[in-house]
């Protein structure tokens, strides 16, 4: 056999070992799995305006390139720990989550919102009830609206799931409040909702 | 043979850029694409390089 072939071969298993060494040896979560972008986590006061009697912030989202976006949400809420793409909340009388979805592409998001994300959600929640279903546009975009009801520890929680279709991924809102607060909360919810936008 | 050998290499360079750089990777298979693309990419690159290496020394000898 050619002696260059042989160099070729012993080259190529050489490479083919680091590659194995630096997917899956130590260290290697750090270029595998999303990192969050620390401008991500440093929200920007938005001025209130007299028509809203809560004063906001806006959290740009820059953690997965062709998913950035933007969402605004009340200051007084306390934001808890998140991982890449998105941000979670909790409030007196609930809790709020933003996230980045992967909607497979022999899918689309509706068919993905009824046939796979709710039978998750009826099988995981305790005495899951939906409440409506209904499609809407979000700043432009495609957007399915999912509410339901669920218990936890004997508490009703109602909680508002919105799909919001975007350039790869879908954005996901969930906005959980104790049953009996839903109504007052509901402008609140909405202007959660229609402040989120896609961004390049 | 040689042809078959070379079409075998690209096709395997080709799904390997596929996988890479056009894939809609699922947000749990991020290591294993990362895993599968490379590894088709450096084994097609260098069954090209063998392909070639070794016919031009063929060549050579027959010369």
């Amino acid at each position: 056999m050619n002696n260059r072939v042989i160099f070729i071969a012993i080259i190529t298993i050489i490479a083919l070992g680091g590659l194995t060494f630096y997917t899956f040896g130590p260290g290697s979560a750090g270029h595998t799995i999303p990192t969050v972008n620390p401008s991500s986590l440093k929200p920007s006061p938005v001025a209130s305006s007299e028509s809203s009697s809560t004063t906001v912030n806006a959290y740009h989202n820059r953690d997965f390139a062709e998913n950035f976006y933007t969402i605004q949400f009340p200051q007084a809420w306390q934001i808890g720990l998140n991982h890449a793409g998105e941000y979670a909340f909790t409030f007196v009388s609930g809790n709020a989550k933003v996230e980045t979805m992967d909607v497979p592409d022999n899918s689309t998001l509706e068919l993905f919102v009824l046939s796979q994300d709710e039978p998750k959600l009826k099988s995981s929640l305790t005495e899951y009830k939906r409440v409506s279903y209904q499609k809407m546009q979000v700043n432009g975009n495609d957007a399915y609206q999912l509410t339901y009801t669920n218990t936890q520890n004997n508490i009703a929680y109602q909680t508002v799931r919105t799909y919001i279709a975007g350039p790869d991924k879908a954005g996901v809102i969930t906005l959980s409040s104790d049953k009996n607060q839903s109504v007052q909360l509901a402008p609140v919810f909405s202007s959660i909702i229609n402040s989120f936008r896609w961004e390049k | 043979m040689r042809q078959i050998f070379l079409f075998v290499s690209l096709a395997i360079v080709g799904f390997g850029l596929y996988l890479k750089f056009f894939y809609d990777v699922p947000d749990a298979q991020i290591t294993i694409n990362f895993f599968v693309g490379w590894f088709l990419i450096i084994v097609g690159v260098s069954s090209l390089l063998m392909n070639i290496v070794w016919s031009t020394s063929r060549k050579n000898k027959d010369e």
